[in-house]
């Protein structure tokens, strides 16, 4: 019976590799999910005197994406963020970018933005754990990190992770 | 598709600049071996299979001066490497931590080897028992002449 | 046309492979002996169609034609020939008909020097290799196939990865495979004795010149693979424990037991079943590594272009092959009954020892490849497992291992004595902390723990190996091939320890700012850029730098470290470091950004007896061949 045991534990290794096909290994998650968002104080892409504070967005969920005028990336998801509803808080985090690149960005291609946070030297970007870009958030009305979507966004991930989400965090429990 | 443009991205910001390492000085050389250690610990997350020491990605660099920042203000590696997972969570670690989850990983062999080293006094007693001896040899010759 | 001539000499060489696994299984089953002596004209029919395959891949490659996708996404105008050939199996596609070629190549060997066998298990044994053969054929033919027309054609290609374009990418591959093919042999042979039901051991005898040849071959390709990195990657490293390395070293490490418990159990008779299942193992763990380098799986620097419908492809044909040998061990293992026994001080019970221990060093090795995947595959998160937990689990085990092998030389069959193996290595071991406690003092100024331990254990398995030797040489036996094989492979492990542990132990680097004319001090040397110049090579731009390093004014080294743009790819700018070479120690420098001030920044590094990882590893090799060499495996029978 012992000289099963071989077989056993290749069987087992298989399912794991079997599983192994279909994940990604250079995906790293966010060790924020289900954690407060980390907090920061930036200026705004479109008016550099006013500072805006994570706290700032306490009360409502929001969604943070991350994004460059010079990732091409971000130019593929940009049509579906504008088509996103209007009643979701839409905010950019310009990442590592040139502040007037970036204005020129928005006015060539379209705004999906509410606002736009500008975090020239990636400082904040580091603290939320951002690797690449672009990246979107899901953070709730509590300041809780829900969600992390590293890669831009397709339309399954929007129709069937995203705004279902939003649907729960929006509904009063 | 859509995934081969991010990656593109996340490559470009790596490859770039190749290989980048910056001058770093430090006041005593402590601090630099403390410094060099750490960097190969670390994991670089845009060119993933280099360590923080050799990668020349923007996020890397960024990443070794606050390594560098916070040597210098005399904060504890496991200070350091405790900030860094953090924010992008325990891959940025080469050496795993010791966890229920990780007692696999970190016990099994050495557990293996254990549990096969009791185990052979019990087999060589047991081949003995299924084997002939010397006597039972010489008598088996003796029958089969 | 020379392209649809390759994928026409692929698909007969499958129809080969197809005839070579059924008709001598058939042939046993029914007593047929032409069906069996078949066996060899199928072997060598598969064979002769591969090599022309493989031999119009590389003429296709030398005429740069552009319309054979595999070449154009491989190849460049401007290659230099050499690379162009040594391109065939740069990529994933190319790389397999050269495992497929090299298995074929090991079939026909197979037939051609293992005619001492019965033909039963002969018959058998070429048939498992043919469905081996079968199964990778039809995975290139169906998803990966290297002779794909790209219509319409390209009219440059993408160029060969520069990191590729090297000697070591013609010598290091092709060694490699030899090894992980080679381990098929004996597998096979495994499968043969475990379908045959046969008790004795006599294919223990028959089998073990070649697991011997295999585990040299892959010593030599996993060694060129380390000693590669090392002078053409930049960072000075020989060893990263990455995903495809441990692919490489698993089956190594298994083989190594492999061999040993091959040698007892052809000696003494005993260890059957464990022999049997060590030499399905070693097989399914080359078969393990294709399907972690060939799926996405895992990341790793060396992974070739990813495909998950070939990743399914390759773990359905793993699955088959090992699944298909586990159940029938566990069908017919029970059998194999050893009829040997011995004491707990014995040589026996030190190569089950070193097999335990070598076991654990795989299953660490082999935890530490796939854990991540695990963790995320369960859901538990993401974890990088990198050379901090190999330097805390694998260095113990593996240094357990070569403290025994010190006493596999010196010990008796059957019965031995602690007080005897004593007496003989008493003198050893007090040469061997003498030795680690002075050379440090001779060569540098410092003592470190690991460093003592380290060379402690190297000459402590280089005397006592010494002192084996001594001994047979004394006695009335006298010295074979596979004896003399056995102290030269464990003189190799002492050779390979020195190197790792002096160079971890003393090597060091420095991070400078190199600006002409500006000299740098460091550690009793001073290094110096003498020049920085613009070069035009063959098919790339190089700037090459000229660094002086000396002692005391005398000039010790002089080093050319590069930076390249490949015309072909110019967005990459690719390091070539400086190495001036000695057995006693290595310079190294490369570049790495221009300053704003006008100079380099640069990593130089000094690595003491690095020479020795591979000189030694060249050592176990040699041994495993001269081993292999043995007399006594080729002896004809007489009948």
């Amino acid at each position: 019976m012992k000289y099963f045991i071989p077989l056993l534990i290749f069987l087992c290794l298989t399912v794991f590799l079997l599983i192994g096909l279909k994940l990604d290994p250079r995906l790293v998650p966010s060790p924020y999910i289900n954690k407060p968002a980390p907090s920061f104080s930036l200026s705004r892409l479109d008016n550099q005197s006013i500072a805006v504070q994570r706290d700032d967005f306490l009360g409502k969920t929001w969604v943070l994406n991350v994004w460059a005028s010079w990732c091409r990336a971000c130019l593929d998801e940009h049509p579906l963020l504008l088509s996103l509803p209007k009643n979701i808080n839409l905010v950019g985090l310009n990442y590592k970018d040139d502040k007037t690149d970036a204005k020129n960005w928005l006015l060539r291609w379209g705004n999906p933005y509410s606002l736009s946070l500008s975090d020239t030297d990636g400082k904040v970007g580091f603290d939320w754990g951002v690797y690449g870009v672009p990246e979107t958030f899901v953070i709730d009305a509590a300041g809780v990190v829900r969600y992390k979507h590293i890669g831009p966004l397709q339309e399954n991930d929007i129709n069937e992770e995203l705004l279902p989400l939003l649907k729960r965090l929006s509904t009063p429990q | 598709m859509i995934y081969r443009y991010f990656l593109f991205v996340l490559l470009l910001i790596g490859v770039a600049v190749a290989d980048g390492f910056e001058i770093i000085e430090f006041d005593n050389k402590q601090l630099e071996n403390r410094y060099q250690v750490l960097l190969q610990e670390l994991r670089c997350l845009v060119c993933q299979n280099q360590t923080l020491a050799d990668s020349g990605a923007g996020l890397a660099k960024d990443m070794r001066v606050v390594v560098y920042d916070m040597i210098n203000k005399g904060h504890t590696n496991d200070e350091i490497i405790q900030f860094m997972v953090d924010r992008y969570g325990n891959f940025v670690r080469y050496e795993p931590p010791f966890t229920l989850k990780t007692a696999v990983l970190w016990l099994m062999p050495f557990i293996v080897v254990l549990l096969m080293i009791l185990f052979i006094p019990k087999f060589v007693r047991q081949q003995q028992a299924v084997s002939l001896n010397d006597a039972q040899r010489e008598q088996a010759k003796k029958l089969l002449k | 046309m020379l392209a649809e001539l390759g994928q026409i000499s692929i698909i007969i060489a499958l129809i080969f492979a197809l005839l070579q696994s059924t008709i001598p299984l058939l042939g046993v089953m029914r007593h047929k002996p032409i069906w069996m002596f078949a066996s060899v004209n199928f072997a060598r029919g598969q064979f002769i169609f591969l090599l022309l395959a493989l031999f119009l891949l590389g003429y296709l490659f030398y005429l740069n034609d552009f319309s054979v996708l595999y070449i154009a996404q491989n190849s460049n105008s401007l290659l230099p020939v050499q690379y162009r050939i040594s391109a065939v199996w740069g990529g994933h596609e190319g790389s397999l008909l050269l495992w497929i070629f090299m298995l074929s190549l090991w079939t026909v060997a197979v037939t051609q020097f293992a005619r001492h066998i019965p033909i039963t298990m002969r018959a058998q044994i070429i048939s498992v290799l043919g469905l081996v053969s079968v199964g990778f054929l039809l995975f290139m033919i169906l998803t990966s196939n290297p002779f794909d027309r790209l219509l319409p054609a390209a009219g440059e290609g993408r160029d060969l990865n520069p990191l590729l374009q090297d000697p070591g990418l013609i010598f290091h591959p092709p060694m490699l495979y030899m090894g992980y093919v080679g381990f098929s042999v004996s597998f096979a042979f495994a499968i043969a004795a475990l379908l045959s039901g046969r008790m004795d051991s006599a294919w223990t005898r028959w089998a073990r010149p070649w697991a011997l040849l295999a585990w040299a071959f892959l010593t030599v390709g996993i060694l060129m693979g380390s000693w590669w990195a090392y002078y053409e990657l930049g960072w000075g490293g020989w060893w990263f424990w990455d995903p495809v390395e441990n692919a490489s070293f698993m089956p190594w490490l298994l083989g190594t037991a492999l061999l040993h418990s091959l040698a007892v159990t052809e000696a003494r008779g005993i260890f059957k079943p464990w022999t049997v299942l060590l030499a399905i193992l070693t097989f399914s763990l080359c078969l393990l590594g294709a399907f972690l380098v060939r799926s996405g799986v895992l990341t790793s620097v060396h992974a070739f272009a990813t495909d998950p419908k070939r990743g399914l492809f390759i773990l359905i044909l793993l699955f088959i092959t090992v699944a298909g040998s586990l159940i029938l061990y566990a069908w017919r293992a029970p059998r194999l009954v050893g009829t040997g026994q011995f004491t707990l001080v014995s040589r026996e019970s030190g190569i089950l020892l070193n097999n335990i221990l070598m076991g654990a060093a795989a299953l660490c090795v082999l935890l530490g490849t796939l854990y991540p995947l695990i963790l995320d595959g369960l859901n538990a998160g993401k974890i990088s497992v990198g050379p901090p937990y190999f330097n805390k689990v694998f260095v113990p085990l593996a240094g357990a291992s070569a403290l025994f092998a010190a006493i596999g030389g010196i010990s008796k069959w059957k019965k031995d004595s602690f007080s005897r193996i004593v007496s003989k290595l008493w003198l050893a071991l007090i040469a061997a902390v003498l030795c680690a406690a002075l050379l440090p003092l001779i060569f540098y100024d410092s003592y470190s723990i690991g460093a003592l331990f380290g060379l402690m254990l190297a000459f402590w398995v280089f005397f006592s190996s010494l002192k084996a030797a001594i001994d047979r040489w004394l006695s009335p036996a006298r010295i074979n091939a596979g004896f003399f094989g056995m102290i030269v492979a464990h003189i190799g492990v002492a050779v390979f320890i020195t190197g790792i542990t002096i160079v971890t132990a003393y090597g060091w680097q420095k991070d400078v700012a190199l600006i002409k004319g500006k000299s740098i001090q460091y550690k009793s040397v001073e290094f110096v850029l003498l020049s920085l110049s613009q070069h035009q090579i063959e098919n790339y731009n190089a700037l090459i730098g000229h660094v002086r390093v000396s002692r005391n004014g005398e000039e010790i080294a002089l080093l050319k470290p590069e930076k390249r743009r490949y015309i072909a790819q110019p967005d990459n700018a690719m390091t070539e470091a400086g190495i001036q070479a000695a057995w006693y120690g290595d310079w190294y420098i490369s570049l790495g950004e221009p300053l704003d001030s006008g100079g380099w920044s640069a990593r130089m590094q000094y690595k003491p007896f690095v020479r020795f990882i591979w000189g030694g590893a060249l050592l176990m090799a040699l041994g495993g061949l001269f081993a292999a060499a043995d007399r006594r495996y080729r002896r004809r029978r007489i009948t």
